[in-house]
């Protein structure tokens, strides 16, 4: 990562590593997050999400590389990344008999902002977060969703430049994803910048700018969402549709170097499913072939790659290990035949 | 019952664990120290058993008083630690009966105990190699302590199915123990003048049934047959006889009532009401009334405030105003309720030798000032710190530029201040007693003399001060008619004010004038402090508050209570272990402080107030390391 980058990320990190013992937790980190934009971070559970979140949060010393943040570096810089950033961990946890805008006051002092200036940083974090109504709630008896939009006030009450989320969207009902959703795309357009990590995938995939998909430790793809999905898609998943003789234009797709995994669509008699390593013109040489054999194409298409075939394809991970990705949604109907395959 | 799968769950999870090591480990090491401090030193021997007998009547009572400090700390979370971790009501969705959990909780959370107990048993045996004692008396006394291991552990664990939180478990646990083991055998003691004995027959069953309820008192009346403390009626058996029959009545009790608690799975705490919130400019009948209305919207953390001083005091139910209101009067009527006691039965309250009635009362008073710090100060200081690492708020805190001396200091006043405020209150038993007593303070009098004689017109002064404080409820009165906050909140403060300044004032013209009441002062300060510190140095270093308290407990009932066994044993031991022991003991030094002649012979009071202060100083420092480490990146 060159010095350029660093200059215009506004978190940064290099070669970050964790260790516990034997267990490597984070293995030689490179992240770059440009400012005003949203990080989606996804991995499985213990991939190394919240290891990395704490790391730059300065609640966990890592065992090589650097980080920083706005360029301050969060090792040797602990108290000053402070005020640079808000920290909403995975479970956080609430005071009892408090009211909301105690809790928030609380932080906000915390913060040393002088109590007027708190006063309207508090009436701005619950408008921002519509959480106007709660203000004289007790924080202890709030909904998880509630608590969620509470805790992302919170993280806002000292103005900080970076956002470190960890699992925001975790327990929440559709409606409070959505919600969720909105309210980090609307902090993102004023101009903070956010790191969130989840393994709900179509959540990020909605509103991230840039994603990271770790495994294992391992940073596995990382970049502009479009470009780690043109990354991935080296091996496209086609469709075909055969209005006369699918046997023969599967015949043909067979017989291409180019193509394999030919299958036929369970739903659809007349649909054909393969994977292509072609370029283009190996694609309409394909094509033309296939329809000199008499099978009238009536569609060709490539099935588009979703954040869940990046992900499965980049972490390796196939159904069966997939048992621990609980809280994620079914599979796509795009890849309902067996051909999951690690890029 | 067996194959009941809590049981073996609870007896491994008990018995795996360091700390399982670390009790029987330190309970063991306190039971040989005591062998080895009581074993005579020099080669003759009493062939009655006379010496067997003490000594092993001593360790009897020793052990009496570890169970009873550590029973809480076994049974009392048993049920809350459950319904903490969410796992209870996943026992009552499998095919366990609600009758095999409870049976699974008690045996589960009893059997460590028990193990516990027995483990002391080796050492109630020692005194048979000093001859003239049979089997009999030690299997009695054994039998006794397991007895009440069960059943004090029983009471903890029924306490533990009303609660939803370990450390308010562990804390009335303790409160109820207190009660059940000093309070309830009060009628029996000279201090309440021998009530027992008095009255008709019914009256004195009653009461009789009430002290049984003692474990305390079962085991004075075996082992000290002849002592003051445990001269019942003529007609009724002895204490621990009685007590079997009560303490086992009460074990099935606690199991039945148990069942009837644990019939489903217990509700979680009803909700609060969300929304009522009175604003600044509105005026509540309860501002009146109450100075305080808890509904009352707070004011933003001022710059000068400690934010996790405002928040504790927000936050801990103990230290929110409208309870700190109503614990300060229970104290002031605890106090003069004390005067009261403490006046009818004296005389034997004290040692032997103590003459003046104010000099056994200002003991007595003093010493119970102490034991409230002692019984209150961990409960208040216990889970200063872990509550937040338990709750999960302590990461949120990590991340603010707070510094570590900061919430240290925070949560160390939150402590105090309370704990203050309850002493404070409790004084005026003090002041009466030096007030009526010229000894105390022979100045005090005349200074109060020339202030009534010198003024000029006293009576003006009185009737300016009287009539201003009417006006000052009038003008609340129609602050509160009208609806005009400004007319309740300022006389209030004005009220407060005033009262807190003459207040002040008759506080520093005791304290001037009475140099007991100033050494009494400086012990009662300096004991808060120690057991504030304590507190929040063990809610530093463990994770859970029903930890923390149980050690903070532990230590500071052993340094005030425990050794206070000395007293017993004064002749058996040297003069150096006897001043080892009482030189960290806060209620010897108050008593000495108040002039007891019965320890005032060991001079221990300067060095104690000098180790207490080294010691609270150091735990201090250890506390604002910890924090500052738990603080840092790891």
């Amino acid at each position: 990562m060159t010095s350029e980058q660093q200059d215009n990320s506004v978190v940064w990190c290099e070669g970050l590593t964790k260790k516990y013992d034997e267990i490597t937790a984070l293995d030689h980190l490179d992240l770059s997050i440009p400012r005003g934009a949203i990080f989606g971070y996804i991995g499985h559970n213990g991939a190394g999400k919240t290891t990395t979140i704490r790391i730059l949060a300065g609640l966990l010393k890592p065992s090589g590389g650097r980080a920083s943040i706005c360029g301050v570096d969060v090792v040797k810089h602990r108290d000053k990344i402070k005020s640079l950033l808000g920290y909403m961990p995975d479970s956080f946890g609430v005071y009892d008999q408090m009211r909301v805008w105690e809790y928030l006051d609380f932080f906000g002092a915390a913060f040393k902002i002088p109590r007027r200036k708190r006063r309207e940083r508090l009436d701005y974090v619950l408008d921002i977060t519509d959480a106007e109504y709660m203000r004289d709630r007790f924080v202890d008896t709030l909904s998880k969703g509630m608590k969620q939009r509470v805790g992302i006030a919170r993280t806002l009450m000292h103005d900080p430049e970076v956002l470190l989320l960890d699992e925001p969207a975790n327990g929440l009902d559709p409606h409070a994803r959505i919600q969720m959703r909105q309210l980090l795309r609307k902090l993102a357009d004023g101009g903070k910048t956010l790191l969130v990590s989840s393994h709900i995938l179509p959540e990020l995939a909605a509103i991230c700018d840039y994603i990271g998909i770790i495994h294992q430790g391992v940073l596995r793809a990382c970049g502009p969402i479009e470009s780690v999905l043109r990354d991935l898609r080296r091996d496209r998943l086609m469709e075909i549709k055969c209005l006369a003789n699918p046997d023969a234009a599967r015949e043909n797709i067979q017989a291409d170097p180019h193509s394999r995994k030919v299958e036929t669509s369970e739903l659809e008699k007349d649909v054909l499913r393969f994977r292509f390593t072609g370029d283009d013109e190996a694609l309409a040489d394909l094509l033309q072939a296939v329809n000199a054999a008499g099978a009238r194409t009536a569609i060709l298409r490539e099935v588009p790659l979703s954040l869940e075939d990046a992900y499965m394809a980049v972490s390796g991970i196939d159904d069966g290990e997939h048992e621990n990705q609980d809280e994620s949604p079914a599979p796509t109907n795009e890849k309902t035949t067996t051909d999951q395959e690690p890029a | 019952m067996f194959r009941n799968p809590i049981i073996h769950k609870e007896v491994l999870s008990a018995l795996r664990t360091k700390k399982a090591v670390a009790l029987q480990a330190g309970f063991l090491l306190a039971v040989t120290v005591m062998v080895w401090l009581l074993w005579p030193a020099g080669g003759l021997q009493d062939l009655g058993g006379q010496q067997a007998r003490r000594i092993l009547s001593i360790l009897a009572m020793g052990e009496l008083m570890i169970v009873i400090l550590v029973a809480p700390a076994f049974t009392a979370a048993a049920v809350t630690s459950e319904m903490e971790h969410n796992t209870l009501e996943g026992l009552f969705a499998s095919r366990l009966k609600p009758r095999e959990i409870v049976a699974g909780k008690i045996v589960g959370s009893l059997t460590f105990l028990v193990l516990l107990t027995l483990t002391g048993a080796p050492a109630l045996a020692t005194p048979f190699l000093l001859g003239g004692i049979g089997h009999y008396e030690v299997l009695t006394l054994l039998g006794l302590l397991l007895l009440t291991a069960v059943y004090l552990g029983m009471i903890g664990l029924f306490l533990s199915t009303l609660m939803h939180r370990s450390y308010r478990a562990i804390i009335v646990t303790y409160g109820v123990l207190f009660l059940v083991c000093i309070i309830a055998p009060l009628p029996a003691w000279p201090v309440s003048n021998h009530l027992l004995a008095r009255g008709d027959p019914f009256w004195q069953n009653a009461l009789h049934g009430i002290a049984s309820l003692s474990p305390v008192q079962a085991m004075m009346s075996l082992v000290w047959p002849d002592s003051v403390y445990v001269q019942g009626a003529r007609a009724l058996p002895p204490f621990w006889q009685s007590y079997l029959y009560v303490g086992g009545g009460m074990i099935i009790l606690m199991a039945l009532l148990c069942l009837w608690r644990l019939r489903r799975p217990p509700q979680p705490p009803r909700p609060r009401e969300k929304l009522r919130v009175v604003e600044r400019n509105q005026v509540s009948a309860r501002s009146l009334f109450f100075l305080f209305d808890p509904r009352k919207r707070k004011r933003p953390v001022a710059w000068w405030q400690n934010p996790v001083l405002c928040k504790e005091f927000r936050t801990r139910p103990m230290l929110q105003v409208q309870w700190l209101l109503r614990s300060v009067g229970v104290c002031l009527v605890i106090s003069v309720l004390l005067m009261f006691l403490v006046s009818i039965g004296v005389q034997a309250f004290v040692s032997e030798g103590a003459t003046s009635l104010y000099q056994n009362m200002a003991t007595a008073v003093a010493a119970m000032m102490v034991l409230l710090v002692v019984l209150l100060g961990p409960a208040i200081a216990g889970g200063a710190i872990c509550t937040d690492r338990e709750t999960g708020v302590w990461d949120l805190m990590r991340v603010t530029p707070i510094p570590s001396w900061r919430i240290v200091t925070g949560k160390f006043q939150a402590s105090i201040i309370p704990l203050v405020l309850l002493i404070l209150s409790a004084l005026p038993a003090m002041f009466i007693l030096v007030y009526f007593d010229a000894s105390f303070a022979p100045q005090l009098g005349e200074f109060i003399e020339s202030l009534r004689f010198q003024s000029i017109v006293p009576a003006t002064y009185l009737r300016v001060l009287l009539g201003g404080v009417m006006l000052l409820f009038v003008v609340m009165f129609f602050g509160v008619a009208l609806r005009k906050s400004a007319l309740v909140t300022g006389p209030t403060v004005i009220f407060v004010l005033l009262l807190s300044a003459a207040l002040a004032a008759v506080y520093a013209s005791f304290l001037v004038f009475s140099p007991m009441l100033q050494r009494v002062c400086a012990v009662i300060g300096i004991t808060i402090l120690f057991t504030c510190t304590a507190g929040t140095m063990f809610s530093s270093l463990f994770s859970r508050t029903s930890a923390a308290t149980a050690w903070t407990y532990g230590l500071v009932v052993t340094l005030s209570l425990l050794s206070l066994l000395g007293l017993l044993i004064e002749d058996l031991l040297s003069r150096r272990v006897v001043e080892a022991a009482f030189l960290l003991n806060p209620i010897i030094a108050a008593m000495e402080a108040s002039g007891a002649p019965g320890v005032q012979k060991y001079g221990l009071l300067n060095d104690h107030l000098k180790v207490m202060a080294v010691a609270t100083g150091a735990m201090f420092v250890i506390t604002v390391l910890r924090v500052f480490q738990l603080r840092r990146a790891n």
